[in-house]
């Protein structure tokens, strides 16, 4: 069973990618570190489940994307003020055409194709058919192209 | 600047405060309780195959590794996994049967091609044909004939691996059953295109090529079409009359000049079920629900070493169209014996006859469950609707 230090290792070597999954389901840094504490926590509590630790990465991930999306209805329910935001991307049109994309479409976008996870992967992570994942790519891949050459 | 790098600027940076909150989070740790797990016996476990057929240990089976992606594997299913090592080679390809688990509701098979030829070959397989009534379910499998589509095999990637099951319409039968899989390699004639900058066009066979996992895939279209702001792709699917299947599909795209046959591969083996070691337990009969919005029918759930499998219609008030209603835009969450479970699951839904046709695959629990209980949620939101939760009693089929 992994231990305290192993966990404390593994969730910061992975800290950057955390943040950018978050953000781009929430889109706001307080949420983002909202999400994080409860899905570290769950994490944390549930460790004793994960027999084989090569795969703790994409177990955790799964484990925020689902805290990012109850955090997602509960602010529907209860907005808050949003927080200041802190330094922009390097590359703001890209990161303005993402965020115009339905997280249907962009979720998967970002986890391939920045992240690296195999179709196999994201549809554990999102609990979606392989094919509906690739079909999602394609349309969001074109989409984005589409908003790019517009703007 | 590579796609990755372009898409990591994006991103804002990440902030102090994210780093921050991480480092109070794992510095705080609550401490955790030691549960104490009973001792596992597991057994030595020898599945008589016609070929050859051995048991494989847990931490090197890649079906396992795919079936349980994410959690560890159950012993049950640790004890069913068999490595098969059958092999056949025909004109410099060679279809090896990897492995396979059969779990008195599945049977799952992995299996490997490799191209040994000096050109690149486009794969397109078969499902697994069973010797009883059976739904062929694709998981992960890019060069499933089912979507027209093939994987490039070539010197760069010669070799391609990948899962194929079977869902058992009831239980898996209890006697020998022979399995059929086929292979077709093709060599691609029509021109390729590259997925992301095909424009409108109809009539002649094309190749639309894109990156997934890493591998070079061509989906087979015969026209391109612009609606409603998107893209709507022809299949030559569309041409097959009589019976679906990849060997019609390979004649269909013969014919009309998207590719040539180089080697076809077929194998069958046989498969004796090891009954000691499957652990089966099923909804008895159908259940239905019914609410004011919908009706619900469980038609089967299915808990075994390797799996959750439950089907369910919804059948809408008044007769509307089923993708207007409410339930169309629900999932479900899936919690045996009425506990979350952290366990990944996959959903579809399909209509038939005025119905919505859904299923729930989830990997196995550790253990198998009395009841469960369906609880759904919105796709889009994730708000969970109480309301329409269901459950059901499971009893042991074996």
């Amino acid at each position: 069973m992994m231990d305290e230090r192993a966990f404390t290792q593994s969730v910061t070597r992975s800290r950057d990618k955390l943040f950018r999954i978050a953000y781009a389901i929430l889109h706001n840094e307080q949420d983002c570190a909202d999400a994080l504490q409860e899905a570290l926590l769950r994490a944390w509590a549930n460790v004793g489940k994960l027999r084989e630790e090569r795969y703790f990465d994409t177990w955790l991930v799964r484990i925020l994307i689902n805290e990012c999306k109850r955090l997602c209805a509960a602010r529907r329910r209860h907005p808050v003020a949003p927080a200041d935001a802190g330094p922009p991307p390097e590359d703001p049109e890209l990161g303005d055409a993402l965020k115009a994309l339905d997280e249907k479409y962009r979720l998967p976008i970002v986890l391939h194709y920045l992240e690296g996870y195999s179709l196999e992967e994201i549809a554990w992570l999102l609990r979606i058919p392989a094919g509906t994942v690739k079909s999602r790519m394609y349309a969001g891949r074109r989409a984005l192209k589409a908003m790019l050459e517009e703007g | 600047m590579s796609e990755r790098e372009r898409l990591k600027r994006a991103f804002p940076p990440t902030p102090d405060s994210f780093d921050a909150r991480m480092r109070s989070t794992l510095a705080n740790l609550p401490p955790r309780r030691r549960a104490v797990k009973p001792a596992v016996m597991v057994a030595a476990v020898l599945l008589a195959l016609a070929l050859c057929g051995f048991a494989v240990a847990a931490s090197q089976s890649r079906l396992l590794e795919s079936l349980f992606f994410g959690n560890a594997p159950t012993p049950e299913a640790e004890r069913l996994v068999t490595q098969a090592g059958t092999a056949v080679e025909r004109d410099g390809v060679t279809l090896t049967i990897d492995e396979y688990l059969l779990d008195g509701a599945d049977l799952y098979v992995r299996w490997t091609v490799t191209n040994g030829r000096d050109e690149p070959l486009m794969l397109m397989t078969s499902d697994l044909e069973v010797d009883a009534p059976a739904t062929p379910i694709n998981e992960d499998n890019l060069a499933d004939w089912m979507f027209a589509s093939g994987v490039l095999l070539d010197g760069e990637h010669p070799s391609y691996s990948a899962m194929s099951r079977v869902n058992f319409d009831d239980s898996a039968p209890e006697a020998a059953f022979d399995v059929a899989f086929t292979v077709a390699l093709l060599r691609p004639l029509a021109p390729v295109e590259d997925y992301d900058s095909v424009e409108a066009f109809s009539g002649s066979p094309l190749f639309l090529s894109s990156e997934i996992d890493g591998r070079t895939v061509y989906d087979a279209v015969s026209g391109v079409e612009r609606i409603d702001g998107g893209l709507s792709m022809n299949s030559p699917l569309e041409a097959l009359k009589d019976g679906w299947s990849l060997d019609a599909l390979v004649d269909v795209m013969v014919e009309q000049g998207y590719a040539e046959e180089a080697v076809r591969i077929p194998v069958s083996f046989t498969v004796r079920p090891d009954a000691k070691n499957i652990v089966h337990t099923a909804i008895d009969g159908r259940k239905t629900f019914v609410f004011d919005e919908f009706t619900m029918i469980i038609d089967r759930a299915d808990f075994t070493a390797a799996g959750v499998n439950i089907r369910y219609r919804i059948l809408p008030r008044d007769a509307m169209d089923p993708w207007d209603s409410p339930a169309a835009r629900m999932w479900f969450e899936v919690l045996p014996d009425g506990e979350a479970t952290d366990n990944a699951f996959m959903q579809s839904k399909t209509s038939e006859g005025g119905h919505l046709v859904g299923e729930i695959v989830a990997r196995a629990s550790s253990e198998i469950p009395d009841w469960v209980r369906l609880v759904p949620y919105e796709e889009e939101s994730g708000r969970l609707l109480p309301q329409y939760a269901v459950e059901f009693h499971l009893r042991r089929m074996n």
